[in-house]
């Protein structure tokens, strides 16, 4: 059965996965090479060159109207080759969900829950993303529309509390060591942002008005780097450069010594919040994507039927994946981040370009 | 000798399928004629004397039913009625006078408001249940006449929703009281009203009423199908008809608004919801009902919008603070000390001190107490009202923070979360929101801040999946109606209210009033000269 979302569902949805990044490893993605003090620049970079990854995903849909990408892999590759390509960028679906549910749950067995087994944290993401991926694309869309809004407010409050805290003369010089290192600084961004082409690949489908689909990716990537870049500013005018530099987890750190008088400090709980909710979002994404892709292969196996299997396979994937937390906070180092992400990134535009060679079109009326 | 296999495989098949379908055909014949026997078994005989001694038997010879052969008829005529379901005014009135006095018979006939013509026997014994009076005449058939009049409540004060401005009549348990206590208030001919009879026992009246060409036609179509569909003994209340049709049935929020004030059900027929009455409950159905019309109050109509946007908002809040007060407060205790600003972690720290339970424990014995209090003071008779609450008082407030088993931080929290779910205008939905209150603790007790954020995750889950009559449950804030949000999370003023939603009223009649409405007086405005 095919469900509809609205094009700011799309966009919400994409925010949401994009800020489950942005509140902790973004800023060390985009902040972690010289020149720290401009990356909230970088970060623009970053967004105008991943809508280069971003644009192939709009062009699929409009070519392939209402299909999904198991769906167009197989009109545009063929049978075999469609099913092997199905078969990749499912288990990528299934490692990317892995690693995001281990880098968090890591992350709390570390530093707040120290007696607490990791499993436990694992398996409660996995039920909220059996029952979003059950519950189909349109009950994604709608709790992204929450997920975004309280990104968008929490966002926003923890902004305008920290400015009172900012030195915004730390931000300058801007350009001072030239165009190349920030050039250099923006390339791990682009995997950041790039991810719009894969929420989009699940979302587009659905897409009540698919003459919107531009419009949706257009302003998900503006408005996730506004976000992103007015964090990194804020971090670099809170932190210092060298502060942003060494920080594994900016923005968190920043939350700890940013205070409102006496009575607010310590705003770390806002932005786990936002993590949490943003995280399961990103999570049921991926989970949805990876069921998908099962009941692809499978066609015997419903969306919901196809659950369960991938997320046994998740959670013994979330156990073994990247084992300690420097394994992931490696796998986020700028040099390494768009290594991984890229090839994930960059199915669409592959997929494009097979149909226009060979000149592919949509197999529905 | 596969192919053999295969061959007497087919045969057998086919075999079975005739069979079937053979044996289909029989059954149906045979329910035909067992149900054209039936009805000329309980058709009327035109006797009337052996149709009283048929009524009689068929309605197990009650005592209370009364026989009346009427002897200045013309032809032999029996009036049937049970008492105490009657108006006996009426009957000695409008029907047995004018068939005993009138000199001609061309005017012996009774003239009470309501009457019908009955065919079998089945028909006059629903019609001597629900309070009519059957007269039977030789060759001339049976005729009920509406003469009901049992005893019933008047019209009085809403108890559930009580008002600071708004109107204060409430339902009663009379079908038609309640009807036109509707009716009073929605005076146009697009108001209609379609019965049907549930229960295969109780036979209950149930009203379904929508304005026509208001209502949107699939949403009318849809709750007709699910009254339709109901199969069942009895329905003896409200509940049931919304257990029966709910399109969540699993969920503990309601899918539907129940509210026991005519304005609120007219108010919101206006906006093209549909309503259902029953018989013999003081509650009305609305439906869809989704969360923020459950949240909605009728004081909202009745007060400057300013004020009644506020009161919206501070009902939001209460839905929040009574979902997760505890589980907050219990997680911030037990896990997260550092996120508690340093001042009033001293504050919280003196008064825990000595207390010989976790937090959570604290937590769960308190909201027990609490419920098992507000569960013995709905139960309890009135008069012992007063000494249940000081009871209350003395032991929650005051003497187990003196015994050292609870803090008074606790009090507080507890006390507040109580009074954030009176503050939510629907009662099941305050209901729900108390039962998910103590998972909620349960999870942050065990797994702190995440714990209550998974479970608030899993609650927003559970209603963004869930749908009343077709319409997101959360409509119009997920997903998002920007002009609907004017009645939802706050209260436009009048003037702006162009637009009837979208999920109930029907495509064409959207606008409610053109716009231009926001008064502008006439003449010179101060300073300016005429």
């Amino acid at each position: 059965m095919r469900y509809e979302i609205s094009w700011w569902q799309v966009t919400a949805a994409i925010i949401a996965v994009q800020i489950s990044f942005l509140v902790t490893f973004t800023p060390a993605l985009t902040s972690s090479l010289p020149p720290v003090r401009e990356s909230w620049l970088a970060v623009f970079i970053s967004a105008l060159a991943a809508g280069i990854i971003v644009a192939p995903v709009h062009s699929l849909a409009q070519r392939f109207p209402e299909q999904t990408v198991y769906e167009i892999s197989r009109a545009v590759l063929g049978r075999y080759a469609g099913t092997v390509f199905n078969l990749l960028l499912t288990a990528m679906f299934v490692l990317w969900a892995a690693i995001a549910v281990r880098g968090f749950s890591l992350f709390l067995v570390s530093v707040v829950f120290v007696r607490t087994p990791q499993i436990v944290f694992v398996v409660c993401f996995l039920i909220l993303a059996l029952v979003g991926a059950r519950e189909g694309f349109e009950f994604i869309g709608r709790i992204s529309e929450m997920a975004a809004f309280l990104a968008l407010v929490g966002l926003g409050a923890y902004y305008a509390i920290a400015l009172p805290n900012a030195d915004l003369g730390l931000l300058g010089p801007v350009l001072a060591e030239g165009w190349m290192p920030l050039l250099r600084q923006s390339l791990a961004g682009i995997g950041v942002f790039g991810e719009t082409a894969i929420v989009g690949l699940l979302a587009l489908p659905y897409l009540n008005r698919p003459s919107e689909s531009a419009k949706a990716l257009a302003f998900s990537l503006l408005l996730s780097a506004a976000l992103v870049a007015a964090g990194a500013g804020l971090l670099v005018a809170i932190l210092g450069p060298e502060g942003v530099a060494l920080s594994a987890m900016p923005a968190l750190t920043a939350a700890r010594i940013v205070t409102l008088g006496f009575s607010l400090e310590r705003l770390e709980w806002l932005l786990l919040v936002l993590w949490i909710t943003t995280l399961g979002v990103r999570l049921t994404v991926l989970f949805f994507g990876a069921c998908l892709g099962v009941s692809a292969v499978l066609p015997r196996l419903t969306v919901p039927a196809a659950a369960w299997p991938v997320a046994a396979v998740m959670l013994v994937l979330a156990s073994i994946v990247q084992p300690t937390m420097p394994d992931v906070l490696n796998f986020f180092r700028p040099e390494s981040y768009l290594r991984y992400a890229l090839p994930f990134e960059l199915a669409p535009a592959l997929l494009l370009l097979i149909a226009l060679l060979r000149g592919g079109q949509s197999t529905q009326g | 000798m596969s192919g053999l296999g295969g061959w007497v495989g087919r045969r057998l098949r086919r075999v079975f399928r005739i069979a079937r379908r053979r044996s289909a055909e029989l059954d149906s014949r045979r329910d035909e004629q067992d149900e054209r026997r039936g009805s000329r078994s309980e058709r009327l005989s035109g006797n009337a004397r052996r149709d009283a001694e048929h009524i009689r038997r068929l309605l197990g010879e009650p005592p209370e039913l009364v026989i009346r052969p009427i002897d200045g008829a013309e032809s032999q005529a029996i009036l049937v009625y049970i008492d105490g379901l009657v108006d006996q005014n009426q009957v000695a009135e409008h029907i047995i006078a004018p068939l005993t006095r009138e000199p001609s018979a061309k005017a012996r006939e009774p003239f009470p408001a309501q009457q019908s013509r009955l065919e079998t026997l089945d028909g006059a014994a629903s019609a001597l249940l629900l309070g009519h009076c059957v007269l039977l005449r030789d060759r001339e058939g049976a005729t009920a006449y509406d003469v009901r009049n049992w005893a019933k409540r008047a019209v009085e004060q809403v108890q559930t929703e009580p008002t600071e401005v708004g109107p204060r009549e409430g339902f009663t348990e009379d079908l038609a009281t309640n009807l036109a206590l509707v009716r009073r208030r929605l005076r146009t001919h697009r108001f209609r009203s379609e019965q049907f009879v549930l229960g295969e026992q109780t036979r209950t009246q149930v009203r379904l009423l929508y304005l026509a060409g208001i209502a949107r036609n699939e949403l009318v179509a849809e709750v007709r199908h699910r009254l339709r569909s109901v199969d069942i003994d009895g329905v003896l209340g409200i509940n049931h008809v919304d257990e029966l049709t709910s399109d969540n049935p699993l969920s503990p929020f309601p899918s539907t608004v129940t509210t026991e004030r005519p304005d609120r059900v007219a108010s919101m027929m206006l906006e093209g919801n549909v309503a259902i009455l029953v018989d013999g409950s003081p509650l009305a159905l609305v439906m869809p009902g989704t969360f923020s019309a459950l949240l909605q109050s009728s004081d909202d109509f009745h007060q400057r919008f300013f004020y009644a946007s506020f009161t919206r908002m501070v009902r939001w809040i209460s839905v929040a603070v009574g979902l997760m007060a505890p589980s907050i407060y219990v997680s911030l205790i037990s896990y997260h000390h550092e996120l508690v600003p340093t001042r009033l972690l001293f504050t919280i720290a003196a008064s825990r001190e000595g207390i010989p339970f976790p937090p959570i424990i604290e937590a769960v014995l308190m909201e027990m107490a609490f419920e098992v209090l507000r569960e013995a003071g709905l139960r309890m008779p009135r008069q012992f009202g007063q000494a249940l609450s000081i009871v209350g008082v003395l032991v929650i407030g005051e003497s187990a923070v003196r015994a050292g088993l609870v803090s008074p931080l606790m009090i507080v929290v507890v006390g507040m979360t109580a009074i954030a779910t009176f503050a939510i205008p629907a009662t099941p939905l305050a209901n729900a929101i108390r039962l998910l209150r103590f998972p909620m603790m349960a999870l942050a007790g065990v797994l702190g801040l995440f714990g209550v954020f998974f479970g608030f995750m899993l609650v927003v889950g559970l209603l963004v999946s869930s749908r009343s009559y077709g319409v997101p449950y959360l409509t119009p804030v997920i997903p998002v109606w920007f002009k609907g949000l004017q009645d939802a999370t706050f209260r436009g003023p009048v003037w702006w209210h162009q637009m009837r939603p979208w999920y109930t009223a029907r495509p064409g009649q959207l606008r409610r009033q053109p716009p231009g409405q926001k008064p502008q007086p006439k003449g010179p405005r101060p300073g300016e000269r005429p």
